[in-house]
């Protein structure tokens, strides 16, 4: 029976995983080995995926890939007879000592599965506020801190999540090659205490590379309420590890974590040694290429040679090129493959890799059963389950989760609006302040029309982006972002995106530039240049600024419905340039996906405010410097050269007002408002950047644009928030009181609204498609690699060398399909 | 030229030299300019 035809609530036995590659490799590495029961728990709206318990563990497949899976009913004769491999371990030896100098600096590497909570533990470790989230891949690239601790100086890295160190995806290949060049004292191995067996496996692989090893049981709070038992320190004991219990999140058990790892730097701990993995029917062929291997080169100082043995086994054979040092080390690595595949045919095994993966699950179930009781489960639904039969329902889950979105963007504007008005009615008050303390002349014009007014702009808008994180955070963290992934995931598919993109992109929403890293996650290299060449149209944080600044002005009723429209937009556009670019640019395959679903988590506050607080501060920062710079150039080339005629005819103006006789205040006072307008926009356009606008206004003119807007989106090239800092200055009014909203909803020409709700919309639907912002294009640069890396087709093939010419490429369409959309908009409202 | 469009030129040179050298910095070390800050993925690549 296959997997896929398992229906819902039943249990089965694995019998066997077909099909090959990384898929294979990743599935069986999670769990999916001969003998182990796995229930089918629901099948996600519009019936793909499926979710699965494995291991006490629930995990999304498509259904084509649970067709792979061969398993036998429970109670069948079949299911009985599958037996697994006998358990044991042979001791490896201690640890050299080492003496070391002061100052004692340690060097610590954390590593263990995706969602672990490696990076909570970290964070409160180092005092650090890395991004954190209750799904997989939150982590790329490897951060780094110190700190000291008694006489020692710790110094963590924190490595991306990872179900294992083979080499079939991009974070598995970072992990390893991480862990060989920082070549750290002593692995954190951080291990989610209520998963053990599925977080082991890992563990089985760190003991082959013979690390020197503590282990963290983290969770440790969630394992204790679920009535399960451990002797850690016997575990400890058994497997050459030290243990030790934490809560990462609460920062519970780090103390006597940070004392082990000084114990096990020091080689205190005796019981912390090499210890061997028993492979069986392999060992003997093991122990032969231990020999060649040590007789014909010297694997490096932190390379075990049994460990490049049993790379070889599993044909990881690059790994053993690029790390093994040698004279001739491809004629050595054929006599080994040589010695491999004789072994093979005179032994009984059909596959080496599963073979060792299921001598590796072997030994941890061998090592909990001595060590681990689990308690009666209960037959009453968890509370994660419970929300998952709402959040995931065959027929609410997709409405549901557009409601949430809904709910988000709807939040972002109304509960925004209040603070949003405070700090405008403050930044009025300072610019008032600033005005009348000094002296009429160009120094009060920078600071009030130039850096108030644009750093003002910008900052009105902060509430609202704290509240649009805050609502991501929430998703992030409760786990609710992996079921958006499991419900979207067969709409994602015949949309012809990578089940492994939905991360990357929901990531786009706050900023573009990890949302390109966190493409490393895709192991096909075309998939992956799909989802970075999209990632710009999903509207990022810097960009709500525009939004809300115009919805609020010209929709205050359907503000939220209106925001949720121009996301809605960038999502659509991203599916047709993704379909688009799938037929023309790449030939992708289509890659099987299989995803963990984590246990629902109630964030905690503290988690919570360092998130909000670390947002702040970044915008803040952002606002005190290329915000800030690039008001002053606006300001600066809006407000230089001057004119003497328009200075002339303007004091001209209101000497003939002065002399005028009118029938109120009002009245004179509008005659003076009309003349000064007048000035400010002869002077506007005089000036440099109205020259330059001037050149550029003949392109957006179709568009509804006049040149002010122009130049604010060439200004937003910088940095996002620049077309809103760049709009202030040049909309700025003699009227301190009045905010940037009413100053843009009031512009006239003519005696006529210039802004209509036609141009207000092209305008924004301009902004959410055009020019990503520099930190972006570099992202995509650095990350996209050189033109000729990818598998073109033919048609299209052709050798270009420079890394900018992905960015160059995004930067073209994307100009040009805002063009086309706003034009549409335009003319379609009009 | 009066004193205050001094003031103001020699503002406008600096606002001009510090995004000069984020971008040196950049390019070397240090901040892409993306506003995440220290732990920026991205110069941290």
């Amino acid at each position: 029976m296959k997997l896929s035809d398992l229906s819902t609530g039943r249990s089965a036995v694995i019998v066997s995983v077909a099909g090959a590659g990384a898929f294979r490799k990743r599935i069986i590495e999670m769990g999916f080995v001969r003998g182990k029961t796995v229930t089918a728990i629901r099948n996600a709206p519009l019936n793909d995926p499926i979710e699965y318990k494995i291991m006490d563990y629930f995990v999304s497949l498509r259904r084509e890939e649970a067709h792979l899976v061969e398993v036998a009913d429970a109670d069948s004769d079949e299911a009985k007879k599958l037996s697994r491999p006998a358990f044991s371990i042979a001791d490896g030896g201690a640890f050299a000592t080492q003496e070391h100098p002061e100052p004692k600096i340690v060097k610590v590497a954390l590593v263990g599965n995706p969602n672990c909570g490696k990076t909570t533990l970290y964070n409160y470790l180092c005092g650090t506020n890395e991004h954190t989230g209750n799904y997989s891949g939150v982590t790329i690239g490897a951060a780094t801190n110190s700190f000291t601790y008694g006489n020692y100086i710790f110094e963590f890295v924190d490595l991306p999540g990872t179900y294992s160190i083979s080499a079939y995806s991009p974070e598995e290949t970072f992990v390893r090659n991480k862990l060989l060049t920082y070549d750290p004292d002593v692995v954190l191995n951080v291990v989610d205490s209520t998963n053990l067996a599925r977080n082991l496996y890992l563990t089985t692989q760190l003991i082959d590379m013979g690390e020197r090893m503590v282990m963290a049981l983290n969770m440790y709070d969630d394992f204790e309420k679920s009535g399960d038992q451990l002797d850690f320190d016997q575990l400890g004991k058994m497997i050459g590890i030290a243990m030790a219990p934490t809560v990462g999140s609460k920062g519970t058990g780090t103390k006597a974590l940070l004392d082990k790892i000084i114990q096990v730097y020091e080689g205190e701990d005796i019981f912390v040694r090499r210890v061997h993995i028993n492979y069986g029917e392999l060992e003997m062929l093991i122990v032969n290429m231990i020999n060649l291997i040590d007789k014909n080169c010297h694997a490096s100082p932190i390379l075990l040679s049994r460990f490049v043995a049993i790379k070889v086994i599993e044909n990881d054979l690059d790994f053993v090129r690029e790390n093994v040092k040698c004279a001739d080390v491809d004629a050595l690595i054929n006599e080994l493959v040589a010695m491999r595949d004789h072994a093979k045919e005179m032994s009984s095994i059909a596959d080496l890799e599963t073979y060792v993966t299921d001598l590796r699950y072997s030994f941890i179930d061998g090592a909990l059963n001595e060590t681990y009781k689990p308690a009666k489960r209960s037959s009453k639904q968890t509370l994660s389950q419970r929300l998952d039969n709402i959040f995931t329902h065959r027929v609410w889950g997709i409405p549901i989760f557009f409601l949430v979105i809904w709910i988000m963007f709807e939040c972002t504007f109304k509960i925004g609006q209040y603070p949003m008005d405070w700090i405008d009615m403050f930044v009025s008050w300072f610019s008032d302040l600033v005005s009348s303390s000094l002296p009429d002349g160009p120094v009060r014009d920078l600071l009030v029309d130039g850096i108030i007014s644009g750093c003002g702009g910008v900052l009105v808008f902060l509430p609202n982006i704290l509240i649009l994180f805050l609502f991501i955070s929430f998703m992030e963290d409760t786990g609710y972002m992996a079921r958006a992934a499991f419900i979207m995931d067969k709409m994602m598919h015949k949309m012809g995106l990578h089940g492994k993109s939905f991360i990357p992109l929901i990531m786009g929403f706050g900023c573009n530039v990890p949302a390109i890293m966190a493409t490393r996650t895709i192991e096909d290299r075309n998939n992956r240049m799909l989802t970075m060449l999209i990632i710009p149209l999903m509207s990022c944080s810097a960009r709500l600024p525009v939004y809300i600044l115009f919805c609020g002005a010209f929709f205050p009723e359907n503000a939220g419905n209106v925001l949720f429209s121009i996301y809605i937009l960038g999502i659509v556009l991203a599916i047709i340039m993704c379909r688009l670019f799938k037929r023309t640019l790449f030939n992708t395959q289509d890659l099987p996906f299989v995803m963990e679903l984590p246990q629902y988590r109630m964030p905690t506050l503290r988690t919570t405010l360092l998130n909000m607080w670390s947002k702040a501060k970044q915008y803040l920062q952002k606002m005190g410097g290329i915000i800030m710079v690039a008001s002053i150039i606006v300001w600066f080339l809006g407000y230089y050269p001057k004119s003497e005629e328009i200075e002339k005819n303007y004091a001209y103006a209101i000497e003939n007002i002065e002399r005028q006789t009118f029938a109120s205040a009002e009245e004179h006072d509008a005659a003076v408002d009309s003349v000064e307008i007048a000035y400010r926009s002869a002077a506007q356009e005089y000036s440099l950047i109205g020259r330059m606008g001037r050149v550029i206004e003949p392109v957006i003119r179709p568009l509804g644009f006049d040149w002010k807007m122009g130049v604010s989106l060439v200004a937003g090239v910088a940095a996002k928030e620049i077309v809103v800092s760049t709009l202030a200055v040049l909309y700025h009014s003699d009227d301190e009181d009045a905010s940037l909203m009413s100053n843009i909803y009031n512009e006239k020409r003519n005696g006529e609204r210039f802004f209509t709700k036609a141009n207000v919309l092209s305008f924004m639907t301009f902004t959410l498609i055009y020019f990503p912002c520099l930190a972006t294009l570099t992202a995509i640069k650095n990350e996209a690699g050189h033109w000729n890396d990818f598998h073109m087709s033919k048609r299209r093939r052709r050798k270009v060398h420079s890394p900018w010419r992905w960015s160059l490429f995004v930067v073209g369409y994307t100009t040009v399909l805002a063009w086309v959309v706003s034009w549409l908009v335009y003319n379609i409202l009009k | 030229m009066s004193v205050q469009d001094v003031i103001v030129t020699i503002v406008l040179i600096a606002a001009v030299a510090y995004a000069i050298i984020r971008r040196v910095r950049r390019n070397g070390r240090g901040d892409c300019g993306c506003g995440c800050g220290k732990n920026c993925p991205n110069c941290r690549s």
